[in-house]
C-alpha cells in the first residue's frame, strides 16, 4: 500500500504526542534521578497538559479528512472533548502535587499515570475506529486501574482497584463483543474492505442501507451500550462506581468522575450520534426505527442513572461516597444530551461539571488530610466558620453540582434539558427537572453541616499550599465564568456544530 | 419622554442592581478583627445604594461626560423606562436587558429603602450575635439579588435572580437565625426551590413555543405589542419597548441571522404579545398549564393559603434584619411575578373562572385562617408573620379581582404590607434585643416603661389594621373596592378579615402595653435610643403620607394595571353590551374609560 494515502499527519496527532513524552520524560527521569522530586514531575506533567492544549488550538478548524489510514480524525468533536481533557488533567495535577507529598507515595509513576491517561482519552476522542476507541480506552482503563491502588498500603485504596479491575475488564469484553458484532453487520461482500470497523465506512453503509444485517448491528450497538454504560457509570451499570470513588485516593477520585466519563461521553457522542444516527437520518424508515430503539434505551437508562443517583445519595454517610451517587446522577443528566443527540450540550456539560467536581473533590482532599481519615459526613459540622475559605468555595461547588443559576452547573443542566426538550423528550425533561430538586436537599445538607450546626469534634484548619490554592482559585472563577458568561464557550461549540453538520453533509 | 440616566456609561438600574453586590466584595477585603470599620463600611454604603436609586424618582442632571443625565420615571408611558440591552448568550437567546415599569419602580424605591433600614436596625444585634463581615456580606447580596428580579427584563436573567436571591437569604437565616434556624432555613430553601424548578419547566415550554405562535398569528401579537407600549391615559407609546419586542419577533424567521443566535427570546415584552394567542394556537389547555408552572412558584413565594407553612419558621428563626426584607420584599416578589408575568402573559388562563375561583377562594381562605391562626399566636413574632399570611391574602384578592381598582390596591397592599409588617418586624426586634424573648405573656404594661416605644408601636398597629389616614386603609379600600365589583360575596367575606385583622392587632397591644407592669424584668427596660428612633423616621412618613394622599404612588402603578386589565378583560374598558356580556360576574357599574383613570380620586376625597 502506498504510504502517502495512510496519511500520516504529526501535526494531526500532536496532542496525543506530547503528552505520551510527557509522561515518557516523567518515567525516564524518575528512573535516571532515582527519586524525581514531586514538583519536577508536577511540572512535567503541567507542561505537557499546556503543551498538548496548544497544539489543540493550532489543530482548531483544520479539519480535513481522516488520518493514519482513517484511524484519527480532527474534527470538533475531538477538539472539544480535547479541551476538556486537558482542563480535567491540569486540575488534577494542581490538586494531587501536595497529597503526593503528604502521603509520601511516589511522584513519578503516579503523574506519568495521569499522562498516560489522558493520551488514552485524547484517543478517545479523536478516534475515527472502533479499533482506536478500544484502544485509547484500554489506555486510560489500565492507567486508572493502577491509580485506584496507589495507596497500596491502604485496604480501601486496593478493593478499589480490584473491583474496578474486574468489573472494568468485563465491560471491555463487552464492548469488544459489540466491536466484532458491528464489523460483522457491515459486510458487504466484493467491497473493499469488505468489513470494516471504520466509523466513516460504517455511516456510509449504515445511509446506504447496504448492511448484512441490520439485527447484528443493533446487537452489536446494545453491546456497545453496556461498555460504554458501564465506563459512565449509568443504571444499571453504576454498580462498581460508589465503591470505587470512595476507595480510590481523592484526587484520583475526581479524575476518574470527570475525566474518564468525559472520554467515554465522547466516544459514545462520536459512534452513537456522529456515526448511528447521522446514518439514520438519510437511512431507510428501518433503520429510522432502529434509531428510536436505541433512543428510547438510552433515555430509560438517562431516567433510571439519575433516579438512582440523586435517591441513593440522600442516604449517604460518607461525602466521598455521596459524590459518587452524585456523580452518577450527573452521568445521568448528561445521557440526555447523547439521547437528544447533541453532542455540544454534553460538552459543554462536562467541561462545567469537570470544574465544579473536581474543585469539590479538592476541597475534600484538603479537608480529608493524610489516609483521607476524615471523609465522613460528621467531620464537616462546623467547620464552616474556622475554615471559612475552603467552606466557602465547597458550598459554591456544591450549590453549582446542585444547578443554581449564575454557575457553570446550571448552564450546563439548562442545555442538556433544553435539548431534550426541543428533541421532543419532554417527560425526560420533567423527571430531571424533579431529580434535580431532589437532589438539592444532600448537598444543601453537607452546607448546613458546615455553617449551621455546632462543631463536634477538634478540627485544626488545613493550611493551603499554592497549588491548590490556585487551582481552587481557577475553579471557582471558571464556575462563575461559565455560568455567567458562558457566551464565548457556547460561539465555540456552535461554530463546531455548524462544521460536524458540514462534514457529514458531505 | 422615558426615563434615562447613564453613569461613567453605564446604565442607572445596573447600577442600582450591581452597587450592594460591589458592597460585600469590599467588605471580603476588610480585616475581620476590625469589626467597627466593617459596620461603618455596609451602612455607609448601603445608604448610597438608596441615594443611587432615587434618580429613577427625580431625574439626573447631566454633570459632566461621565454623569449623563435624563429625566425620571415619566408616568404619561407605561412599560419599561430606564431599558438597557446587550448581548448575553446568543446562543439560548437570553439577553443582558434591564427595565423597570411602574409596579418595579416602586418595588424598587422600598426595596432599597427598606435596604437602609435592615442594615441600620442591625447595628447592634449583630454586635451581639458575632460574624459581622460574613453577615453584612449576606445581606448586600441579598439585596442585590432582590434588585436584580425587579429590574430584569429578560425572564433568563429574571429566573438566576430570583434563584439566586434564595442563598444569601438561607445562609442568613440559618447562620444568625433563632433557636429552630436549621429547620426553617432548609424548609424555606426547599419550599422555594420546588417552586421555581417548575417554574423554570414553564419557561422552557413558553420559550420554545414563541417562534410558533409568532408565525401563526404574526398580525395580532404585533398589534398586543403595540397595546402593550400605549399607556391607556395619555395614548403615548414606548417606542424603545416595543422595537425590542418587535425585534425579537422578526428574529423569528429571519434568515441571515449572525451564527450562533437563534430564533426564540427570553424578552419579557415580547412573550408577554404572545399570551393572549397561545390559547389559538395551542389550545386552552396548554394555556392553563403554563399559568400553574409559574403560578405555584409564585404561590409558594407570596405565599398563599396551602403553601404558607414556610413563612411562620422562616420568620421566626430569622434574624430582624433578615424579618423586615422576607416581610418587606421577598414575599412582594410572589404578587409581583402575579402581576408581571402571570396575569399578562397568560390572560386566557387568569380570567378562566374556575383558576380565577380557586385563586379566589384559596386567597380569602388565607386571609380568614390566617387572622384566626395569628390570634391565637402566644410570640409577638409569629402573630405577626401569621398576619402577613393574611395581609398577602388581600393582596391575591385584589389581583384576581381583574379589575383596575383590585389590582392597584394589591399593588397599593404590597407596599402597605412592606412598609408596616417590616415596622412591626422591627419593633419585635428592639423588644427581643431588650428582653431575648418573643413571648407576649413576658410583658404587659410597656407603654408606662418606654412610651416612645410605645407610641411607635402604637402608630404602626393601627396602620397595619387600616384605620383611615393610615397606609393601609387606602390599600384594603381599593382592594375591597375591586372584591365587591367582582363578586359581592368576594367582598364581603374578605371583610371579615379586615375585622379580625383589628382584633389580633389591637389585642396584642394591649397585652403588651397596657395594665400594669407585672413582669420585675420589664420594669427598667431602656426606651428607643436616636439610632433606633430615626430608623423608623421614614416608615412612619410614608405610612401618613401613603394614607393621606396616595396619589403619587398610584400614578407610578397605574399605567401597568391599566395593561394588565386590558390583556386580562379585553372589554373592560370598552363601552357597550359586549362589555356586560363578558363580565357575566363582575357589576358592571363603570365600564367606561375615564371614570376609571380616576379612580383613586374618590377615596382621596373620602378623607
Amino acid at each position: 500500500m502506498d504510504t502517502s494515502s495512510l496519511g500520516i499527519s504529526y501535526h494531526a496527532i500532536l496532542p496525543e504526542l506530547i503528552t505520551a513524552t510527557a509522561a515518557i520524560a516523567i518515567m525516564v527521569g524518575d528512573a535516571v534521578a532515582r527519586k524525581i522530586s514531586r514538583r519536577t514531575a508536577g511540572l512535567l506533567a503541567l507542561a505537557g497538559c499546556a503543551g498538548a492544549a496548544v497544539a489543540v488550538f493550532s489543530l482548531w478548524g483544520e479539519t480535513g479528512p481522516a488520518f493514519y489510514g482513517g484511524m484519527i480524525i480532527n474534527d470538533p468533536l475531538r477538539l472539544s472533548f480535547a479541551i476538556v481533557f486537558l482542563a480535567v488533567s491540569t486540575l488534577t495535577v494542581l490538586i494531587s502535587i501536595r497529597w503526593i507529598e503528604d502521603e509520601g507515595l511516589p511522584a513519578g509513576e503516579y503523574f506519568a499515570l495521569l499522562m498516560f491517561a489522558t493520551t488514552g482519552m485524547l484517543l478517545m476522542a479523536s478516534a475515527n475506529d472502533l479499533v482506536m476507541i478500544f484502544l485509547g480506552l484500554e489506555i486510560t482503563s489500565i492507567s486508572t486501574y493502577v491509580l485506584c491502588g496507589y495507596r497500596r498500603q491502604d485496604i480501601r485504596s486496593n478493593e478499589s482497584a480490584v473491583k474496578y479491575f474486574i468489573l472494568g475488564s468485563f465491560s471491555t469484553a463487552f464492548l469488544l463483543y459489540g466491536i466484532a458484532l458491528i464489523y460483522g453487520a457491515c459486510y458487504i461482500s466484493g467491497a473493499h474492505p469488505a468489513a470494516t470497523t471504520n466509523l466513516q465506512l460504517i455511516r456510509e453503509r449504515i445511509a446506504d442501507g447496504a448492511l448484512f444485517s441490520p439485527r447484528m448491528l443493533m446487537a452489536g450497538a446494545a453491546m456497545m451500550i453496556v461498555g460504554f454504560g458501564f465506563k459512565v457509570a449509568t443504571a444499571p451499570f453504576h454498580i462498581w462506581s460508589p465503591d470505587v470513588y470512595q476507595g480510590a485516593p481523592t484526587p484520583v477520585t475526581a479524575f476518574l468522575s470527570t475525566g474518564s466519563k468525559a472520554a467515554a461521553f465522547a466516544s459514545f457522542s462520536r459512534v452513537f450520534i456522529l456515526t448511528f444516527a447521522a446514518a439514520s437520518v438519510m437511512g431507510s424508515p428501518e433503520l429510522r426505527e432502529l434509531q428510536s430503539a436505541w433512543t428510547g434505551v438510552l433515555a430509560v437508562m438517562a431516567i433510571l442513572t439519575m433516579t438512582i443517583g440523586n435517591l441513593v445519595a440522600i442516604v449517604q454517610t460518607n461525602i466521598k461516597r455521596m459524590l459518587a451517587y452524585s456523580s452518577i446522577a450527573h452521568a445521568g443528566y448528561a445521557l440526555m444530551g447523547i439521547v437528544a443527540r447533541d453532542w455540544q450540550a454534553v460538552a459543554f456539560y462536562m467541561i462545567g461539571y469537570a470544574v465544579i467536581n473536581i474543585g469539590a473533590f479538592a476541597v475534600i482532599e484538603a479537608i480529608a488530610r493524610r489516609g483521607d481519615i476524615r471523609t465522613s459526613l460528621s467531620d464537616y459540622s462546623g467547620i464552616g466558620f474556622r475554615s471559612l475559605g475552603l467552606a466557602s468555595v465547597l458550598s459554591l461547588f456544591l450549590l453549582s453540582l446542585a444547578g443554581i443559576p449564575a454557575t457553570a452547573g446550571f448552564v450546563g443542566k439548562l442545555l442538556v434539558f433544553k435539548s431534550a426538550w426541543g428533541a421532543g423528550f419532554h417527560m425526560l425533561v420533567v423527571i430531571a427537572v424533579i431529580n434535580s430538586a431532589v437532589s438539592w436537599y444532600y448537598y444543601l445538607r453537607v452546607i448546613v453541616l458546615m455553617f449551621f450546626s455546632e462543631p463536634a469534634a477538634e478540627f485544626n484548619p488545613p493550611s493551603l499550599t499554592k497549588s491548590l490554592g490556585v487551582a481552587l482559585v481557577i475553579m471557582a472563577i471558571a464556575t462563575f465564568y461559565l455560568g455567567l458568561l458562558p457566551g464565548r464557550a457556547l460561539a465555540l461549540l456552535e461554530n463546531a456544530k455548524n462544521q460536524a453538520t458540514m462534514i457529514v453533509a458531505k | 419622554m422615558p426615563g434615562h440616566a447613564e453613569i461613567f456609561g453605564i446604565g442607572i438600574l445596573s447600577w442600582v442592581t450591581w452597587l450592594p453586590a460591589i458592597g460585600s466584595l469590599i467588605i471580603l477585603f476588610f480585616n475581620r478583627e476590625k469589626n467597627d470599620r466593617i459596620r461603618w463600611f455596609a451602612n455607609v454604603w448601603i445608604v448610597i445604594c438608596f441615594l443611587v436609586s432615587i434618580p429613577l424618582v427625580t431625574g439626573l442632571f447631566s454633570m459632566g461626560g461621565l454623569i449623563r443625565g435624563g429625566p425620571g420615571y415619566d408616568r404619561a408611558l407605561a412599560g419599561l423606562q430606564f431599558i438597557e440591552d446587550h448581548d448575553w448568550i446568543p446562543l439560548i437567546g437570553a439577553r443582558y436587558t434591564l427595565g423597570i415599569d411602574g409596579l418595579a419602580l416602586v418595588l424598587i424605591m422600598l426595596t432599597t429603602l427598606l435596604g437602609v433600614i435592615s442594615v441600620v436596625c442591625s447595628w447592634s444585634y449583630i454586635r451581639e450575635k458575632g460574624r459581622e463581615k460574613e453577615y453584612y456580606v449576606v445581606l448586600l447580596l441579598l439585596q442585590s439579588g432582590m434588585l436584580g428580579a425587579f429590574v430584569s427584563a429578560d425572564l433568563f436573567l429574571f429566573f438566576i435572580f430570583w434563584e439566586v436571591m434564595l442563598v444569601p437569604m438561607y445562609f442568613l437565616i440559618g447562620i444568625w437565625g433563632g433557636k429552630n434556624r436549621l429547620y426553617s432555613a432548609i424548609k424555606f430553601f426547599l419550599y422555594t426551590l420546588v417552586g421555581s424548578v417548575v417554574m423554570l419547566l414553564a419557561v422552557l415550554k413558553l420559550y420554545f413555543i414563541f417562534p410558533d405562535v409568532v408565525r401563526a398569528q404574526r398580525p395580532q401579537v404585533e398589534a398586543t405589542a403595540r397595546q402593550i407600549a400605549v399607556s391607556q391615559e395619555t395614548g403615548q407609546v414606548n417606542d424603545r419597548m416595543l422595537n425590542l419586542a418587535l425585534d425579537a419577533m422578526r428574529r423569528v424567521d429571519d434568515r441571515n441571522l449572525p451564527s450562533g443566535y437563534v430564533s426564540s427570546t427570553f424578552n419579557i415584552t415580547a412573550l408577554t404579545s404572545i399570551g393572549p394567542h397561545i390559547k389559538a394556537v395551542f389550545g386552552l389547555s396548554l394555556v392553563i398549564w403554563l399559568f400553574i408552572g409559574f403560578a405555584l412558584s409564585f404561590a409558594i413565594k407570596v405565599p398563599m393559603f396551602p403553601f404558607h407553612t414556610w413563612l411562620p419558621d422562616a420568620h421566626y428563626d430569622a434574624p430582624t434584619a433578615g424579618s423586615v426584607i422576607l416581610a418587606g420584599v421577598l414575599l412582594k416578589m410572589g404578587t409581583y411575578g402575579f402581576m408581571r408575568f402571570s396575569l399578562p402573559i397568560f390572560p386566557d388562563a387568569a380570567a378562566d373562572p374556575s383558576v380565577r375561583k380557586v385563586m379566589i377562594t384559596l386567597s380569602i381562605i388565607g386571609i380568614i385562617y390566617g387572622a384566626l391562626v395569628a390570634m391565637a399566636q402566644k410570640d409577638v413574632k409569629k402573630l405577626i408573620a401569621y398576619s402577613s399570611v393574611s395581609h398577602l391574602g388581600f393582596v391575591m384578592l385584589g389581583l384576581f379581582a381583574l379589575n383596575p381598582s383590585g389590582i392597584n390596591g394589591a399593588v397599593m397592599q404590597m407596599i402597605n404590607h412592606g412598609i408596616s409588617t417590616g415596622a412591626l418586624f422591627l419593633l419585635a426586634g428592639i423588644l427581643y434585643e431588650r428582653r431575648h424573648t418573643y413571648e407576649i405573656a413576658e410583658f404587659g404594661g410597656l407603654a408606662s416603661v418606654m412610651p416612645i416605644f410605645s407610641t411607635i408601636f402604637l402608630i404602626v398597629t393601627l396602620s397595619s389594621l387600616g384605620l383611615p389616614l393610615t397606609n393601609n386603609f387606602i390599600g384594603e379600600f381599593l382592594t375591597l373596592r375591586g372584591a365587591f365589583e367582582a363578586r359581592v360575596l368576594w367582598g364581603v367575606l374578605a371583610t371579615t378579615g379586615v375585622i379580625l385583622g383589628a382584633a389580633y392587632m389591637l389585642w396584642l397591644y394591649q397585652r403588651v402595653f397596657f395594665g400594669p407592669v407585672t413582669n420585675p424584668a420589664n420594669e427598667k427596660l431602656k426606651d428607643l435610643d436616636r439610632r433606633e428612633l430615626w430608623q423608623f423616621a421614614p416608615l412612619i412618613f410614608l405610612i401618613f403620607w401613603i394614607g393621606v394622599y396616595p396619589d403619587p404612588v398610584l400614578s407610578y402603578v397605574r399605567p401597568q394595571t391599566n395593561t394588565v386589565v386590558g390583556l386580562v378583560q379585553p372589554d373592560y374598558f370598552r363601552v357597550g353590551p359586549s362589555a356586560e356580556r363578558n363580565l357575566a360576574e363582575s357589576v358592571p357599574s363603570e365600564p367606561t374609560a375615564p371614570a376609571h383613570s380616576q379612580s383613586s380620586e374618590p377615596d382621596a376625597r373620602a378623607k
